[in-house]
């Protein structure tokens, strides 16, 4: 998928590298090649003294090697073919490995996600340990409620090989009843929401920590005796 | 024209080898880039040991949010943040809460997100309409935030999940202000983009989001629309849906049913 482009591109310079390192001289010159200012730059390579330089100027005549000022042309493409492998020893140290591999960003992205922990287990584990609870609250008009959302995420309870690891918090308090059952104008007006004071005769702040579970076990809230006082 | 041959000296050689050496090292150093992205075309490891069956070619997620049933208990948001750490006073999801009176005077609010559930107000008129109206990143189809992104930090996966690589993330928040329904956030912490990923690491295991499993009214629903009998997938094609801003026209796929002209 990036190979492509990779490959052109590089094409593309290579194009551009001749371009900048081949005078304008005569295509059907035979020795065309031999006075390149590639094929001197190559010489140069493995002779020191091969760079063109003005020949000796006799009195009165003054002869200008076409390879005269081609130097300049070694300088820039010499500066341009390090800036080049610069800029892409710097690049490949930059880009991560999995980049590109399914799109514009890091694919091992993907399994870094994944590989998050998970707090709340599936609504059915707790029944694995408390059948008689899980049976109670099935039957009941609280059974859409999963049990961590009143206690808490079934991982602070259990560790990833099963043992105990802590009690879990059990919260009495009636705010968390009301959390869902407090008569709001917003609230669908088929689901069970209590006035407060015409339900319990006190206020709001009155409610003491266990007030609603006196009558509504959480478990199974219909009172005992089937019907509201 | 050839100018004969410099006598090899030993000064010479080494230096010829040394510059040798030089260009060898320059030119290995870009093969590896080459070959690493060729050859993992054909291995894909988006899998790994932890769902080794995961397939996301086999998905494509929805999300159904039915405004009519929620109740507004904020249990949602509480889930939300136990199970993806999310940084107090931030929120990958929220509740907003929306009353309005008979002459169109609109009340909204969404106190802590939700989060603690939500109190009687005054809101000084009498409120002839109210509802919840949970909120989440949309997992946008045509995203304005990944859109945006210098650095290829954010993207989308194949099942249609918006993610942020917090690793690649330099922060600059453009993706935050990209976003038409403020879904995203700078983490207070690492300084990076953060936002709903509809929990990926639960739902590719075969778990629902947090906040889907903790709603107790099913008004969050998530699907996958490449099942056959999938329930949000019937939803969608029978009955009546809207989204989010869809003058944006950024495609979400968080669908709403029951939504009232005043939410934005």
């Amino acid at each position: 998928m990036h190979e492509q482009p990779l490959r052109q591109w590089l094409a593309t310079l290579w194009r551009f590298i001749r371009w900048i390192c081949t005078p304008e001289i005569c295509p059907r010159d035979p020795e065309r090649l031999l006075r390149s200012p590639i094929a001197a730059f190559f010489r140069s390579l493995t002779t020191r003294e091969s760079l063109p330089s003005a020949p000796p100027q006799d009195k009165g005549v003054t002869v200008t090697s076409p390879m005269k000022h081609t130097k300049h042309y070694y300088r820039i493409a010499a500066f341009l073919i390090g800036a080049i492998f610069l800029f892409l020893i710097v690049r490949a140290f930059l880009i991560p490995k999995s980049f590109g591999e399914f799109g514009f960003y890091r694919a091992d992205n993907l399994s870094e996600q994944k590989r998050l922990p998970i707090s709340f287990a599936a609504r059915g584990d707790c029944a694995a340990c408390h059948p008689d609870i899980a049976t109670r609250h099935q039957q009941g008009p609280h059974q859409p409620v999963q049990c961590q959302n009143c206690h808490a995420p079934l991982t602070q309870h259990i560790a990833g090989d099963g043992t105990h690891k802590a009690p879990m918090p059990i919260n009495r308090a009636s705010a968390l009843c009301l959390r869902c059952h407090r008569a709001l104008p917003s609230r669908p007006t088929e689901f069970p929401q209590i006035q407060i004071v015409e339900h319990t005769g006190l206020a709001e702040h009155e409610l003491t920590e266990g007030f609603c579970i006196q009558c509504h076990h959480p478990h199974d809230p219909r009172p005992a005796g089937g019907k509201h006082p | 024209m050839t100018k004969p041959l410099e006598p090899l000296t030993r000064r010479n050689f080494v230096k010829k080898g040394c510059e040798l050496a030089a260009s060898a090292v320059l030119f290995l150093g870009i093969l590896p880039m080459k070959t690493a992205r060729g050859s993992s075309m054909t291995t894909p490891h988006n899998n790994d040991s932890d769902s080794p069956q995961y397939d996301w070619e086999e998905h494509l997620y929805a999300f159904l949010v039915d405004t009519r049933k929620c109740i507004g208990c904020g249990i949602c948001v509480k889930a939300c943040r136990i199970e993806n750490n999310v940084p107090e006073g931030f929120y990958r999801t929220w509740v907003e809460r929306y009353e309005i009176s008979e002459r169109g005077e609109v009340y909204v609010d969404s106190p802590k997100g939700g989060q603690e559930g939500f109190t009687p107000i005054e809101p000084g008129f009498k409120t002839t309409k109210g509802f919840f109206v949970p909120k989440l990143c949309n997992h946008c189809d045509n995203t304005p935030c990944t859109q945006v992104c210098p650095v290829g930090a954010s993207y989308s996966t194949k099942e249609g999940v918006v993610l942020v690589d917090s690793k690649r993330c330099i922060g600059c928040g453009y993706c935050v202000q990209a976003c038409p329904y403020a879904s995203r956030y700078l983490h207070p912490v690492t300084k990076t983009a953060d936002k709903c990923t509809w929990c990926y690491h639960r739902i590719t295991k075969g778990l629902p989001p947090a906040c889907v499993q903790a709603c107790p009214v099913g008004a969050r629903q998530f699907g996958d629309l490449k099942k056959e009998d999938d329930p949000v997938r019937k939803v969608l094609a029978t009955e009546r849906i809207s989204v989010l801003q869809m003058e944006k026209l950024t495609k979400p796929n968080c669908y709403y049913i029951g939504l009232d002209k005043e939410v934005r």
